[in-house]
């Protein structure tokens, strides 16, 4: 057995074993702590991007509930409903449907969301096919309209993926509601 | 002479000291590596916290307050700015109501820990933004 009884060179492959270990650890660190650190930045960024659409819907119905002021406002006796500063006093659940249905509406809280998400994502790497957007979300009627957004992004991989520990793509998901009185 | 080239006594000792230092710094590096992830982590997540605190508010100083609940007395620096909901301008702080955005970017230096000497290497930094929604819902929307 000369060759196993020959020590010769011995610490060389062992270091060389031991390297490559090091080197799997050092990627799952990379690998796990980069994908926390994007999922960390994304998570209260889809959040307030869903709160951006919803603020959204809340401008249409604000200007709908303007123009049922006006309209009912703008005569010589004005009813005391008039003095309210609520604009629910001045919308029907029917409007409020209406709205929620409207395709120009329905664009415009997407774009609200996804204008946010792309001006406000630290690292802009965000583009409009990561986005997707539900706008109404599990719609039961106008008493709670909630909208998801999901946001996908890969993370970043350790050497360009030579080691990728962390096969899953970063997805998040955030929901956002407004309450009507309907 | 050519009896001591040809004496092998030793030779594992004579090659573990040419590598370890090399491995010293390899599982060195990846600890610090993990330390800088954590302390991003942790400044990421005071970044969210001080935005939050300041979405609902127009007073700076609750900000500075959120951020002094983690690092207090730390080496901090952080820049809070407001811009119009609508035309995305730049605003006073002081101005910012319902609807507007803010944004609170925080930087940290990272200290390169070696037993018995630190080095600042490199700033940690994080960004995070919000709609401001105040508390107070009802027109005029001022914040609080």
């Amino acid at each position: 057995m000369p060759v196993v009884r020959n020590e010769d060179g011995f610490v060389l492959p062992f270091i060389a074993i031991l390297l490559m270990v090091l080197f799997l650890v050092g990627a799952i660190i990379l690998d796990v702590g980069s994908f926390y650190l994007r999922h960390g930045e994304l998570q209260p960024l889809v959040k307030q991007s869903a709160n951006a659409g919803m603020l959204k819907f809340s401008d249409a119905m604000e200007i709908k509930a303007e123009e049922n002021k006006s309209a009912q406002c703008m005569v010589e006796e004005p009813p005391a409903v008039c003095s309210s500063e609520n604009m629910f006093d001045f919308l029907t659940s029917g409007e409020v449907v209406d709205l929620v249905g409207s395709p120009t509406v329905q664009e415009a809280v997407s774009d609200a969301s996804i204008s946010f998400l792309i001006t406000y994502d630290p690292q802009l790497i965000i583009g409009n096919e990561d986005i997707q957007i539900t706008f109404p979300y599990e719609y039961e009627g106008v008493f709670e309209l909630q909208i998801q957004v999901i946001v996908s992004d890969t993370p970043q991989r350790f050497l360009g993926g030579i080691f990728p520990v962390t096969d899953d793509e970063i997805q998040v998901h955030a929901i956002s509601y407004i309450a009507t009185p309907f | 002479m050519k009896k001591l080239w040809h004496d092998q006594r030793g030779q594992a000792l004579g090659e573990t000291a040419l590598l370890l230092p090399l491995l010293f710094l390899i599982v060195f590096g990846f600890l610090q590596l993990g330390l800088a992830i954590a302390e991003k982590q942790k400044l990421l997540y005071v970044t969210n916290y001080a935005v939050q605190v300041g979405s609902l508010t127009n007073n700076d100083l609750k900000i500075s307050g959120a951020i002094e609940e983690f690092y207090d007395g730390d080496d901090i620096d952080f820049q809070i700015e407001s811009r119009d909901g609508e035309t995305g301008n730049v605003i006073l702080n002081t101005n910012r109501k319902y609807k507007d955005i803010l944004t609170v970017s925080m930087q940290k230096p990272f200290f390169l820990t070696i037993p018995f000497w630190e080095v600042a290497v490199n700033d940690t930094q994080t960004t995070s933004s919000a709609k401001v929604l105040c508390t107070n819902l009802d027109p005029p929307y001022t914040c609080q």
